[in-house]
């Protein structure tokens, strides 16, 4: 669902016309053709979208569409979010809750809905706002009817438009409307078109328009829905933007354009600029000065948002995020900017499209593409990329939310395309290492664990919350089954790359299981291998988003009293996917079993899914072998 | 809902007070509940009632003579997600005209955060009040309290006003999250009496007090009038300190086993009119028979006639013809999911819309059968949801659905047209709940009617398998579910996109199955078991030959797990229908091994013959024959064999994870 977003918030930003010939018997449920209901949880009735350009900085976007709720699934489809800035004009034709039989349960009036500034209550200023229905289902199905256009007194993105607001949800008819007056040049890309669209064409506008689409599923190790889903994305080549004019023909008038936004919003005050240079006087190096000074900007500032479309373009002066200590993704850039700067140390903001799952630039269409900032330090040899809207994470990491994808690096008159690091299979680990001895009261476990690369994502806010959130975390995400956290320590690494580990005593409630003199023991205990579904008649590519290896070393006294009868060892490889290894081998009265689990970055054709699941599969049964030992 | 009885207005009240010191007052917030992270007592609740107070009063005054109202105030603290339900209301009224009705008087619900050391209000909004059409006469005004966050604590509160003062509302002691204290008063006229019904298995501490005196004037119809003193009777129920209800596996409803209070109107005693309402079960028939929205109709001309007149030519068989009108109406009216025993307009109108609730698609079936010369009579019962009913309680209002019963010759069959999937052997698993009540125009026909199914539902698995050297299994399987499983599944099936999208989530199940060919047998015929037919391999090893083989003869598709974790239970298991999962399997084992060890044959049996577990595995040469039996045979497992069920589980548990041993020659 994460995916959605993008397509969610925008999708509902947009608007049409014939409604009126709408009654009861075309909103019933049972009007619904079979084929589309099935694996849906919501039906796109209608939808009529269209983008009006009526001056080189007027854009009105309508959007009239009917959509039913099948479930509970979809519900958070169902509310109303509408987002525009102060001085730009809602019109709200009908929003209308309708049951199953197609009866109007709820006229929604405007003075239902709630309308608020995003900036909530804080006192940097905002002109964006929101107005906001929640719908409070009575019951399962039920349609919503919404029609209103938003009129933007600027030209400088489109939302995407997708016949799909979401998976498992099937589209009756779904179309673009496209008028452009002034004729504007305009960057038009069509991507995953399906078969038998309609395409309409005359002098000023264009449509498209979609039938009768089945519901797209989910299948394990697909590729983003975004990159399967039907997208059409138009960019103006000309921006208007407030009293902010220029071309984006190409990345660099885009970014010389967006230059004009970050002049002279990085002053700070003298005090400031004094107190930074001296907490660097005594760095010994440009890498230790700008370590410095980002583990205080995460110290004294804190995020409030998440999205640079929604406050604005524009960072707030550093100076007011410095005395205020807080600011949105942009805002906090551009103070780590100024901050850096005022050291005589030079860094770029930087235009991501952040998102887990390398969210890409359609490199080709040159203009708005991103929802968050970072901030890029080049350096002699290589870069330093710093993400600043978290106060927890370790210097120069990314994570899989900005990692390995297009960025625009604005430059102080230009733009220039970069891209940020990539995770490689020796980055993403998890290594682990248990002993395991007997006490009276059973078996106890003594381990470490290490944590790196994209494979930290989830433990770094464990590793920064109190020690009873940390005793919860470990207790739901060690995969082993059946035990007892007695205590557990975690620590970090920072430089050159951040490297958490975790130390823990456990007991073992039932690590040896058998009857008639017979002990049998699975040997890893912490990480497990899940096989994905078996699914017949694959419909998307094999989508691997990033390499990654587990390593497992398990030592065991043997009981007392027992030898063993089989010792677990396998190998299961195949060259495109990974490969997995388990060998145990006997010590004295020491078993040692070292296990290791490999999974290769890539795209794969549909048609290899059976492959995949092959090596999944074999891998998780090799894993689930087990150690047998006799009674002597 | 009792219907329309009017009571004549004989008397006057001169006044009347509404008796209630409040504990709590509402928007006045303990900064300490609001600030509070958890609950001691029960650190894992994700909410706190923080208090529950109910006021039940009779009143009197000239307008609308005799009212029953009925207030509510609750605040409760939220501690996660898990209690963010908990801010969901649906409060339901009924209207049968100006002066029978049910109305909220004051509805007002506040939630309180804590931002930034600052409490900040949000209260709901009476547009965000929606009011739901149950039935012409049904309401449900349903509204979520708004902001509700982690750590908010919201109240609400409403005043409820009825005239039909002869219901009084039930009352709950017990929630699903714990509670400091839940209290009810219940504020009654001297001259009412009401029965009361403790439910649940902990009960409250109950005070009796009365109020002062007051006069009531009673006028006559020749303009006189005498003065008649009168006192309320309160009764106070409270409740401190209750532990939350945590539900358990195999249980029926929840509010069947909550701490509870129910009134039922017994009488009236005034000095000059005295009234016994205790009702019996004649005169309930009678009266429903003689209702506008339930027998009348039965006295009219059938709907369905004309169709009734094409069966007949066709069909000579009563039975035959039993079956050809179910299918008629079950297959022709859509069921709309609402329960209630009256009819919502008439049923010309639903036959005309083709859709209504249960008891509208239930009694146009009887009024058809009356028409094909077949004896049906509708028999009333409460859904699974609305709880098990009270043997004792002689209560019409306890009861909310409505199903046909065909009598032909010495048979019975009980019928419900509402669910297509379901044959006339089946009724749908919301009506097994305990008894229903046959209402016959037959005095003595008026019984209670046994609503359980009793025939078990079954499973089985039946296999035929090889082992190879490698350890891997592979064969043929047959998979076989009747009844209440079959409808389950079929469903599930239903669901998916294509047999295949089944396939894959079946065999996701259990670890290592890989299906090859699979076929599906008897989908939409739940007259016959539902059989699943595939071949498939179970990757248990990888592909070199062992010297020891570990397989589990099972197959792992037995009980894994015990289901009864609580140590002990005050309320029975509840299966609904007795059952049993039988699993057969044939083993071949590979040329050149032989079976060094196979776990113990055992049988272990529930008292009372309530049920029992086989375990028999035998080798034979190259192949090893299991049989392996869990036979129920009560639906009903009361608590006092608790301890025997959960021991059984744990031993299935343990017997099914034993390993049989095959070793290298």
């Amino acid at each position: 669902m994460k995916y959605f977003t993008q397509i969610l918030l925008t999708g509902l930003l947009t608007a049409s016309s014939s409604f009126q010939i709408l009654h009861a018997q075309i909103l019933t449920v049972s009007a619904i053709p079979e084929n589309l209901l099935k694996g849906a949880n919501s039906v796109v009735r209608n939808n009529e979208t269209t983008f009006t350009i009526t001056d080189v900085d007027k854009l009105s976007v309508r959007e009239s569409t009917t959509l039913t709720i099948i479930n509970e699934k979809a519900l958070y489809l169902a509310h109303l979010k509408i987002f525009y800035n102060t001085g730009e004009k809602v019109n709200i034709k009908t929003a209308a809750i309708y049951n199953s039989l197609g009866i109007k349960v709820k006229t929604i009036k405007q003075s239902d809905m709630a309308d608020y500034s995003t900036a909530g209550d804080l006192t940097l200023y905002s002109d964006a706002r929101i107005i906001y229905y929640k719908v409070v289902p009575v019951s399962y199905p039920f349609t919503i009817v919404y029609d209103y256009e938003v009129t933007y007194n600027r030209l400088y993105s489109f939302p995407p438009y997708s016949p799909y607001t979401s998976d498992y949800q099937s589209v009756e008819n779904s179309s673009l409307k496209l008028i452009n007056l002034p004729a504007v040049p305009l960057n038009i890309k069509l991507i995953n078109m399906p078969e038998g669209l309609n395409v309409f064409t005359d002098e000023k506008s264009k449509s498209w328009s979609f039938t009768n689409l089945l519901p797209l599923v989910d299948e394990p190790y697909m590729p983003r829905i975004n990159d399967v889903a039907p997208l059409i994305k138009i960019a103006p080549e000309l921006i208007t933007y407030d009293k902010f004019k220029g071309k984006a023909d190409s990345w660099e008038n885009y970014g010389k354009w967006f230059s004009q936004l970050l002049r002279n919003r990085r002053s700070l005050s003298n005090t400031t600029v004094t107190n930074l240079n001296q907490m660097v006087s005594e760095a010994v190096s440009k890498r230790e000065k700008v370590r410095i000074l980002y583990k205080y900007m995460q110290s004294k500032s804190h995020y409030i948002s998440i999205s640079e479309g929604i406050e604005g373009l524009q960072p707030h002066i550093a100076a007011d995020v410095d005395a205020l200590g807080y600011g949105d993704c942009k805002d906090l850039s551009n103070y780590m900017v100024a901050m850096l700067e005022a050291v005589g140390i030079k860094a770029y903001y930087t235009k991501v499209q952040a998102g887990k799952g390398e969210y890409q630039f359609i490199i080709d269409q040159p203009g708005h593409q991103s929802n968050h900032i970072i901030v890029c330090v080049p350096m002699e040899k290589d870069t330093i990329w710093l993400e600043c809207t978290s106060q927890i994470s370790p210097f120069n990491y990314l994570g899989s939310y900005t990692d390995n994808r297009n960025v625009l690096i604005i430059k102080d008159d230009s733009g220039e395309l970069a891209r940020t690091p990539e995770y490689t299979i020796n980055d993403n680990y998890i290594n682990s290492t248990f002993l395991i001895g007997y006490a009276t009261d059973g078996t106890a476990a003594k381990g470490t664990i290490t944590f790196s690369g994209l494979l930290m994502d989830d433990v770094i806010s464990a590793v920064n919350s109190n020690i009873k959130d940390q005793s919860d975390w470990v207790d739901n995400s060690l995969e082993m089954t059946d035990f007892t956290l007695i205590n557990h320590k975690f620590g970090i690494i920072e430089d050159p790359k951040p490297i958490i580990s975790l130390n823990v005593n456990l007991a073992l409630n039932s690590f040896f299981n058998g009857a008639n003199g017979r002990l049998f023991a699975s040997l890893n205990l912490n990480n497990t291998i899940n096989v994905p579904a078996r699914v017949r008649n694959r419909q998307f590519p094999v989508y691997i988003p990033y390499s990654y290896q587990t390593n497992d070393t398990i030592l065991i006294d043997l009981p007392a009293g027992y030898k063993h009868e089989q010792l677990p060892e396998s190998v299961v490889a195949d060259e495109r996917f990974g490969n997995y290894t388990m060998r145990t081998f006997i010590i004295g009265d020491k078993i040692t079993c070292i296990r290791s689990f490999r999974l290769y970055k890539g795209t794969h054709a549909p048609e290899l899914y059976a492959a995949f699941y092959d090596f999944m599969q074999k891998s998780a049964v090799a894993d689930a072998k087990q150690l047998v030992l006799i009674h002597e | 809902m009792l219907k329309a009885f009017v009571f004549s207005g004989l008397l006057t009240l001169s006044f009347f007070t509404w008796a209630q010191k409040p504990a709590m007052k509402f928007g006045k917030i303990d900064p300490d509940q609001l600030s509070m992270k958890s609950y001691d007592a029960d650190t894992s609740a994700g909410a706190l009632i923080l208090g529950d107070i109910g006021d039940i009063s009779l009143t009197w005054d000239d307008q609308n003579g005799w009212r029953m109202q009925y207030k509510r105030h609750v605040r409760v603290k939220v501690f996660n997600s898990t209690g963010f339900d908990l801010a969901n209301f649906k409060i339901e009224t009924t209207e049968y005209n100006s002066l029978n009705k049910e109305q909220i008087m004051k509805l007002k619900a506040t939630s309180y955060n804590l931002e930034g050391g600052k409490i900040v209000e949000t209260e709901l909004e009476k547009s965000n009040v929606f009011i739901e059409e149950i039935s012409p006469k049904e309401r449900s005004h349903n509204f979520s309290v708004p902001n509700i966050k982690k750590g908010c604590v919201f109240e609400v509160e409403y005043l409820l006003v009825s005239d039909f003062y002869w219901i009084l509302p039930d009352w709950d002691f017990q929630y699903q999250f714990p509670a400091l204290y839940s209290e009810l008063s219940v504020s009654i006229p001297e001259y009412f009496r009401f029965k009361t019904l403790m439910k649940g298995y902990i009960s409250p501490t109950t005070t009796e007090s009365k109020n002062s005196t007051r006069n009531i004037i009673v006028r006559y119809s020749d303009g006189t009038s005498t003065n008649l003193p009168y006192t309320d009777m309160i009764q106070k129920f409270r409740f401190e300190h209750v532990p939350a209800f945590r539900p358990e596996p195999y249980m029926n409803a929840l509010n069947n086993y909550l701490a509870a209070i129910e009134f039922e109107f017994a009488s009236e005693n005034f000095p000059l009119r005295k009234r016994d309402y205790t009702t019996s079960w004649e005169k309930i028939s009678k009266d429903l028979w003689d209702e506008e929205d339930f027998g009348l109709q039965l006295k009219r001309n059938c709907p369905v006639k004309e169709e009734a007149e094409l069966i007949k030519v066709a069909i000579a068989d009563p039975k035959e013809r039993m079956i050809k009108g179910y299918e008629l109406i079950r297959n022709a009216m859509v069921y709309n999911d609402r329960y209630g025993i009256y009819i919502t307009k008439t049923l010309r109108k639903a036959w005309e819309e083709k859709k209504g609730k249960a008891v509208d698609i239930n009694m146009l079936l009887i009024s058809l059968l009356n028409e094909l010369g077949i004896e049906a009579n509708p028999v009333i019962l409460s859904t699974r949801s609305n709880g098990i009913l009270h043997p004792a309680q002689i209560m019409l209002n306890k009861f909310n659905y409505v199903i046909a019963e065909a009598r032909i010759g010495e048979e019975t069959f009980l019928l419900d047209a509402t669910d297509k999937k379901l044959p006339y052997t089946m009724l749908p698993r919301r009506c097994l709940n305990g008894k229903g009540r046959r209402i016959s125009q037959v005095e003595s026909q008026n019984d209670w009617v046994n609503l359980s199914a009793n025939q078990p539902n079954e499973r089985m698995l039946y296999a035929v398998t090889n082992v190879t050297p490698d350890g891997n299994i592979n064969g043929d399987f047959n998979f076989m579910e009747t009844k209440y499983y079959a409808y389950d599944r079929a469903g599930e099936i239903n669901r998916e996109i294509s047999i295949d999208d089944y396939a894959t989530k079946f065999e996701a199940e259990t670890p290592g199955l890989i299906i090859n060919e699979f076929n599906v047998e008897n989908l939409d015929e739940r007259q016959q078991p539902l059989y699943l037919k595939y071949k498939a391999n179970y990757n248990l090893s990888d592909e070199s030959p062992k010297d020891m083989i570990y397989l589990n003869p099972t197959l792992g598709a037995g009980i894994t797990s015990n289901p009864f974790i609580a140590e002990t239970r005050e309320f029975p298991v509840d299966f609904i229908n007795p059952w049993s999962f039988k699993i057969i399997n044939t083993i071949t084992i590979p040329e050149g091994y032989q079976v060094a060890e196979l776990p113990k044959s055992v049988v272990y049996s529930l008292p009372d013959k309530l049920g029992s577990y086989k375990f028999t595995i035998a080798a034979n040469g190259s192949q090893i024959q299991l049989m392996c039996v869990i036979d129920i045979k009560a639906s009903l497992i009361l608590a006092e064999n608790y301890q025997q069920i959960r021991e059984l589980y744990s031993l299935i548990v343990a017997k099914n994870a034993e390993m049989v041993v095959i070793k290298k020659l």
